[in-house]
């Protein structure tokens, strides 16, 4: 395995970002490899010098007066919270979803009075046949009986020996 | 990094704070000022913009808290606040320098020296004040992407996955950057180290 990589996960191990699962595999390596044990050790030395640097103890006291003072004399307005935002506060929203509310009211109510108009239109023709008759109503016309034809069309009378119907 | 808060404390915190109360953003205050200091402290290198910094940066929190949409999110909102801030007085600075090219003075990010204001650590009074002097330009010579996640590594405590959300970067890339950091900050303490010898 090359070290590069495990170097990396020594890093992560000294702090601390590494799962229990990945710890193990690290320290596991750690007890077989010289070279990766020798950078373990010089890092966390590293580690401990950076860190015993002097700190300060925090921010001085005129860091939140100055903060303060800045809220207090109104330097910086505030935004809105965006939890407490509500949709139909917004008013832009609030117009778009009044003219959408009554595009489609207004689409119902063309549609209904329509639906009305061919209803009554259909009540009138009802009417009317039941008085005059249906004009577009007929008795179906007789189909042609592909048996049947005229006696004069057969020619000669095998019986008769004469041309045309018998008398 | 402090932790006396839980979770759902800090989400209540933070949401009335949103909702305006300066008494929440107080406590917000209370809980980040110190660690947000020494993070721009540690970036920065100087206590007197630290101050001015960590007073920006929480102005801007007050300004954009608002914005928030995560309340749980707001320590890595915070921490990339203070970020931007720091970055942000840095490019001015190179601008600036870079106008007038009269100030021959490089930019020390490192340049403090322990001081009253300065808390004691009984390991840091063992370090020769050469050392820290070396320790302080190898962080200052880091390139920023390095320099940041170091900072929140070593000094901050922070999880990777934790810097991975202050800068905004993938964890494999957090990971990455903080070991060739750590590299770097180890060639020159060796290098001063064998100098001495």
């Amino acid at each position: 395995m090359i070290c590069a990589y495990w170097r990396r996960n020594v890093t992560a191990l000294i702090d601390s970002s590494l799962s229990r699962a990945q710890e193990k595999r690290v320290r596991t390596h750690l007890k077989t490899c010289d070279s990766c044990r020798e950078f373990y050790a010089e890092q966390t030395e590293m580690t401990k010098a950076v860190q015993a640097l002097p700190t300060p103890s925090g921010p001085p006291p005129e860091v939140w007066s100055a903060i303060s003072r800045r809220i207090a004399s109104e330097q910086v307005k505030q935004s809105p919270a965006i939890h407490s935002w509500k949709w139909w506060e917004a008013p832009r929203l609030a117009y778009a979803a009044a003219a959408v509310i009554l595009l489609f009211g207004s689409l119902l109510v063309v549609q209904q009075r329509e639906q009305l108009v061919v209803q009554q239109l259909a009540e009138i023709d009802a009417f009317t046949y039941s008085v005059q008759g249906n004009p577009f109503y007929g008795e179906p016309a007789t189909p042609e009986n592909p048996f049947f034809r005229p006696i004069e069309s057969l020619g000669q009378n095998p019986f008769t020996g004469s041309r045309g119907a018998s008398k | 990094m402090s932790s006396e808060i839980s979770q759902d404390e800090l989400r209540q915190v933070v949401e009335r704070a949103q909702d305006g109360s300066l008494e929440a953003y107080h406590t917000l205050y209370s809980l980040y000022g110190k660690p947000v200091y020494h993070f721009i402290w540690r970036l920065i290198g100087k206590p007197e913009e630290a101050d001015d910094l960590t007073q920006e940066t929480f102005m801007k929190v007050y300004a954009e808290i608002g914005n928030l949409r995560n309340p749980g999110q707001f320590k890595y909102w915070l921490f990339r606040i203070a970020r931007n801030e720091v970055y942000q007085r840095l490019r001015r600075k190179k601008t600036r320098k870079a106008e007038t090219s009269l100030d021959t003075e490089e930019i020390s990010y490192y340049d403090f020296l322990p001081d009253e204001s300065l808390g004691t650590n009984p390991e840091g009074s063992l370090l020769s004040e050469e050392l820290v002097a070396v320790i302080n330009q190898a962080l200052a010579s880091l390139r920023p992407k390095y320099r940041d996640v170091f900072v929140l590594a070593v000094y901050e405590k922070m999880s990777y996955e934790e810097i991975a959300q202050v800068v905004g970067r993938s964890l494999l890339s957090v990971k990455t950057d903080i070991y060739r950091a750590r590299l770097a900050v180890k060639e020159m303490l060796t290098d001063y180290l064998s100098r001495k010898k």
